[in-house]
């Protein structure tokens, strides 16, 4: 590993998700970043004996170093220590844009001021005491989500729901580990049967589904933390990009482009029952024998294979393929198949029934994505199967980083172990695999660590907050 | 030479004017021992047979190893201690198998690593073999005297004057004073300053600690009366009988009792605790007389009257002092009542009705440094060369004792041969969680060794203790011959045996399916090697081997058992050797000993406080520091990482421009 740079220098990053909201920000921690900042801003209250008053927002030019205008921007500047980072810190809000935003920052950069590596706003407030564990990487969930309830799951880490569900667990782990602990090493005084009864089975098994609660929240923490990816699959000449358009458009939805995703692949992003929504646009499949189409066909197939949803656009107004979906598709068992009769626009040739004869209970609706009819329906239909695969929203969501999964993943085959030791081995045994799961649990709330689970934290730490 | 000192109270002692007290060198030694208890016999003995000239002061020669409290050692987690002590060439296993009344080994359903050896030990016997022990040892010498001042050069030992004007010249002092340093007895609402045996405790040693810096607070703890024999009526109480087939502690074999001697129970009863609760009013600890903190689990009977008042009896074990004499030991009831109470309480136990007591049940308080002021080797911080080891660190029991006395020992000679210190890590021995316990964590209470405490148990067996640690000790050079050898051919035998059954193979519907059924044992499905049949619960080491029809050579004591558990547990003890690697990285990282915290900038106020205090060895200390959380631990491995990038200098530098640019 590259040698880390630990020192508390002063670091610069755009801290808001490129493409997304009205303005953007440019955020400087560390005590060179009050100087860096006054620099190149060009205040008229600059001459107010109380400049740059803690917490005031500042209207002003960032200017580069040659004095060149860059931005329009408000600028607040945070004196350390009460500030995320516990440092001295300035947020600049810019005009959005990426190219304005990239701009500022590299006035900084020019300075001579480091970028921050990823998470490092995050990693300095953690190492401060500002945030523990789960909450640090409840503000790396908040830095992706997508939508509302993404932010409002990530809000309820944040304010510790998750490491107080894991004390909980935890201290119910050591309660039956108390009276085999007490037997072991009272044997004398303690010689009533030793405490493994059916009450323990019992009480591990309500541990082992506590923890799969958590677990089952994490599908839905997941959708609405990193998107449902939905496919747009049809023939060609049905209106799979005009329904895109229309819905993105209808949506005035966040559309931007997702970090690590090409461009074929992802055509934008909205909003739909709480989710994010990733549409996927395909080429239009059909028998040809042109490599390209063969390619784009094959591309497409593969794409709408990955799905969680797959929307299946019809033309409506021409005669119903009773095999359409066989020849567009295999479904997978976890896939969400959704008919869309385009084109209600022009006299229907597909009725309803065609599609409950022969496709039997595929939930369809038939939108114009010419005129915007039927959008609505359509909505509604996509969040009734959203909520089918991952529940309602009225459950808790649990966003968790990969690493809190595993830990709760070896926790709950601990306890299995442990469920089985209770039967088959002596009562050291189960005590011992109970003291790991302790053990590992508090790995989740930072109750213990370890060096390299910080390694392994601090690298999933994404740029900005 | 040293100064005298001002013995600040104004009470008359003879050590107060120490202008006409005539000092007189009495010899040179590398160490001197102070204190002749479980600590200080061990210590001596490792010392001097590391190479050391050693001097070991006892306060009374025919109280030397002197069991103040039970007649007994062992049980979960202090039989452990005993058999590491063994196994790196200590002195208690060997002599409590000489004085063995009885054995039994407890815990045998509840796991591989919980069974421990609890032994009924003839007190009298036990205190001739361990000092003919001592005066066998070449290098050490043992002379009655009281220590009352470590005299010190240059913040580092330079020698011990004792309280007859003698200057004992030495490169290192190890102080074992058990409750011996500032006691007074509590005997309900008399109290006195007095020792066990009715000894006189040292003050003036406190004092000139005190003024090396170093800092001492109270503890108490209590004995329960001692009774006749002939006074008891047997016929009704329920016999403890010993183990005749239960080993000895010391891994080298021998030591089987001259006959088991049994214990007997009882039990208090309403009656009991109604005489006891209508005197809380002369009862020391509930008088506020005793102020000191006693340990929770080894509660007095009013204590534990108070604490469980739902329960209408507790048991008392009535065990034998020496098959010599007819004096018995109850345990289970300590008390600080006045004797007339604790008579009038007694007689209502059964069995107990005519019961006439020897000794009196005591309450003590005494002086005991709080162990943080320890490196990981028993070395105090402040004074170089001075060790503690034993109840002066705050713990109980003399197993506790002697482990830390064997260690702090094994240091001392190292210190005094300029050689890399002796650390005992928590997976190595419980010698080595408790050590670390006490120097990290400190003591809230008397500290006594539990099983629980190590996180590793399931590796800390008392059949392995040889396996972990004789190396260790061999290599240092306190591993005698006979003891490495029984360690060798154990450690071959395990290893060949393993090797061997691997490598045996049966097939369903062979010879071996007899066997199978004869011990009830469910029939093959698929090929087996016999190294896989044997980690079913059922089948023994010793039936298989005898199926095969071999014969078992003479071995070490533990081997069939240590075998045995490396095939049952072979799972669960891969498991948690994993996690000792997994965390080795960052819990064997050193903390240089002069780092500056106030340099590591981020460090909460709490966890810098106790880091200076404690002055953690390595992270993984510093990590099981109350006050240290994750984030500060993050906090120093940044700072322990990054040595050439950002010096002291930069951080000063750092630091400064920090509050420059503040208004």
């Amino acid at each position: 590993m590259e040698k880390k740079k630990y020192s508390n220098d002063t670091i610069v990053a755009i801290s808001t998700p490129l493409g997304e909201g009205g303005i953007g920000i440019v955020r400087l921690s560390g005590s060179g970043s009050f100087s860096a900042v006054q620099k190149v801003f060009d205040c008229k209250k600059r001459k107010d004996p109380v400049y740059p008053n803690p917490r005031y927002l500042y209207y002003g030019i960032v200017k580069d170093l040659d004095g060149e205008p860059v931005d329009e921007a408000l600028v607040s500047f945070m004196p350390a220590p009460h500030t995320y980072t516990r440092e001295d810190l300035v947020e600049i809000n810019c005009h959005s844009g990426i190219i304005t935003l990239r701009n500022v920052l590299k006035i900084f950069l020019d300075m001579g001021i480091r970028l921050a590596e990823p998470g490092e706003f995050t990693k300095r407030a953690f190492l401060k005491g500002r945030i523990d564990l789960s909450q640090a990487e409840a503000v790396i969930a908040l830095i992706r989500a997508r939508s509302e309830a993404a932010t409002k799951a990530s809000l309820r880490a944040l304010q510790g729901a998750l490491a107080e569900t894991v004390r909980d667990i935890r201290s119910r782990v050591n309660a039956i580990r108390a009276p085999i602990e007490a037997a072991i090493d009272y044997p004398e005084e303690f010689t009533e049967e030793l405490p493994l009864t059916e009450e323990t089975r019992v009480e591990l098994q309500l541990i082992e589904d506590k923890l799969q609660n958590l677990l089952q929240g994490i599908a839905r923490g997941r959708a609405y933390q990193d998107g449902v990816a939905a496919a747009i699959v049809g023939k060609p000449n049905v209106g799979k990009s005009s329904l895109l358009n229309r819905l993105l458009g209808e949506q005035k939805a966040i559309v931007h482009e997702l970090p690590g995703t090409t461009r074929d692949l992802l055509d934008g992003v909205m909003t739909l029952g709480g989710y994010p929504l990733r549409l996927i646009d395909t080429a239009g499949i059909q028998g040809s024998a042109d490599p390209v189409e063969l390619e784009g066909m094959k591309r497409a197939r593969s794409v709408a294979a990955k799905a969680q949803l797959v929307l299946l656009v019809i033309d409506g107004s021409v005669p119903f393929e009773p095999d359409i979906v066989g020849q567009i598709l295999p479904l997978d068992r976890d896939q969400r198949l959704i008919i869309i009769l385009n084109k209600s626009d022009l006299p229907q040739k597909v009725a309803p029934g065609h599609i409950k004869k022969y496709c039997g209970e595929v939930p369809s609706v038939s939108v114009s994505a010419l005129q915007g009819a039927g959008l609505s329906a359509l909505e509604q239909v996509v969040a009734d199967e959203l909520d089918q695969l991952f529940g309602p929203l009225s459950e808790n969501p649990t966003l968790i980083s990969i690493r809190q999964e595993e830990v709760l993943r070896e926790c709950v085959s601990g306890i299995r172990e442990a469920e089985n030791a209770l039967l088959s081995e002596p009562a050291e045994i189960t005590s011992m695999l109970l003291q790991q799961v302790w053990h590992t649990l508090g790995q989740i709330t930072g109750d213990t660590a370890g060096d390299d689970l910080l390694d392994l934290i601090f690298n999933e730490f994404c740029l900005g907050k | 030479m040293p100064v005298a000192m001002n013995n600040g109270d104004g009470k008359t002692m003879n050590m107060n004017n120490k202008e006409n007290l005539k000092q007189h060198s009495v010899g040179r030694y590398d160490l001197v021992v102070i204190g002749a208890g479980h600590a200080g016999c061990e210590a001596a003995l490792a010392a001097a047979r590391l190479g050391c000239s050693t001097l070991l002061l006892t306060l009374n020669l025919d109280m030397i190893a002197y069991m103040a409290c039970n007649p007994s050692l062992g049980g979960p987690g202090k039989g452990h201690l005993v058999r590491e002590i063994d196994a790196l060439g200590g002195e208690m296993a060997k002599v409590a198998d000489q004085n063995l009344l009885q054995v039994r080994l407890l815990n045998t359903g509840k796991g591989p690593a919980v069974q421990a050896l609890r032994a009924q030990i003839d007190k009298w016997g036990y205190q001739r073999s361990m000092r003919l022990s001592l005066e066998k040892e070449q290098r050490l010498i043992i002379r009655e005297d009281m220590a009352e001042e470590i005299y010190t050069d240059s913040g580092a030992v330079a020698g011990v004057v004792g309280r007859s004007g003698a200057f004992y010249e030495c490169k290192a002092a190890l102080l074992c004073s058990g409750v011996y340093l500032g006691s007074e007895i509590f005997l309900g609402d008399l109290h006195y300053t007095a020792a066990p045996g009715n000894l006189t405790p040292s003050f003036n040693l406190v004092r000139n600690l005190q003024e090396l810096g170093l800092k001492f607070d109270r503890f108490k703890t209590g004995t329960p009366p001692r009774v006749y024999r002939r006074s008891i009526d047997f016929s009704g109480l329920v016999p403890v009988p010993g183990e005749p087939e239960a080993p000895g502690f010391s891994m080298t074999g021998g030591g089987s009792p001259r006959e088991q001697i049994p214990c007997w129970m009882t039990y208090t009863n309403s009656e009991t605790h109604a005489v006891i609760r209508d005197n809380f009013a002369v009862a020391p600890i509930y008088s506020g007389l005793i102020k000191g903190r006693g340990p929770r689990y080894c509660p007095s009977i009013e204590d534990k009257i108070v604490r469980f008042a739902d329960r209408d009896r507790h048991p008392i074990f009535i065990e034998p002092e020496s098959a010599d004499s007819d004096e018995l030991y109850l345990q289970g009831i300590s008390t600080g009542l006045p004797p007339a109470i604790q008579v009038a309480f007694l007689r209502t136990i059964k069995g107990l009705e005519n019961v006439e007591i020897m000794r009196p049940a005591y309450a003590i308080e005494y002086n005991y440094a709080p162990p943080v002021q320890l490196k990981i080797t028993l070395e105090t911080k402040k004074v170089k060369g001075l060790f503690f080891a034993g109840q002066i660190n705050g713990t109980t029991g003399y197993e506790e004792a002697a482990a830390q006395g064997l260690v702090a020992g094994i240091n001392a000679a190292m210190l005094i041969h300029n050689k890399e210190p002796f650390i005992l890590k928590r997976n190595e021995a419980y010698s080595g969680v408790m050590i670390d316990d006490l120097v990290t964590r400190g003591v809230q209470e008397p500290y006594r060794i539990f099983t629980s405490r190590g996180e590793y148990r399931l590796l800390l067996r008392q059949d392995n203790a040889d396996l972990r640690l004789t190396e260790k000790g061999r290599q240092i050079g306190l591993v005698d011959d006979e003891r490495y050898e029984s360690y060798r051919q154990k450690k071959l035998y395990i290893e060949g045996e393993l090797k061997r059954l691997a490598a045996i193979r049966h097939n369903p519907g062979g010879p071996v399916e007899q066997f199978l059924a004869a011990n009830t044992s469910a029939a093959l499905h698929q090929p087996l090697s016999a190294l896989e049949l044997l980690r079913r619960p059922e089948i023994s080491y010793r039936a298989y081997h005898e199926w095969e029809g071999r014969k078992l050579p003479p071995l070490p004591r533990g081997t069939v058992e240590e075998l045995e558990n490396q095939v049952k547990y072979a799972g669960y003890i891969a498991k948690q050797e994993q996690l000792v690697e997994k965390t080795a990285r960052l819990h064997d990282k050193p903390i240089p000993a002069g780092f500056d915290y106030q340099k590591a900038g981020n460090l909460s106020r709490e966890a810098r406080q106790k880091l200076e205090e404690i002055r953690p060895a390595t992270l993984g200390q510093a990590s099981r520091m109350e006050g240290v959380t994750p984030a500060d631990l993050a906090v120093l491995i940044l700072y322990l990482e990054r040595p050439e990038t950002l010096g002291a200098e930069r951080i000063r530098k750092n630091e400064g421009a920090d509050d420059e640019s503040r208004p």
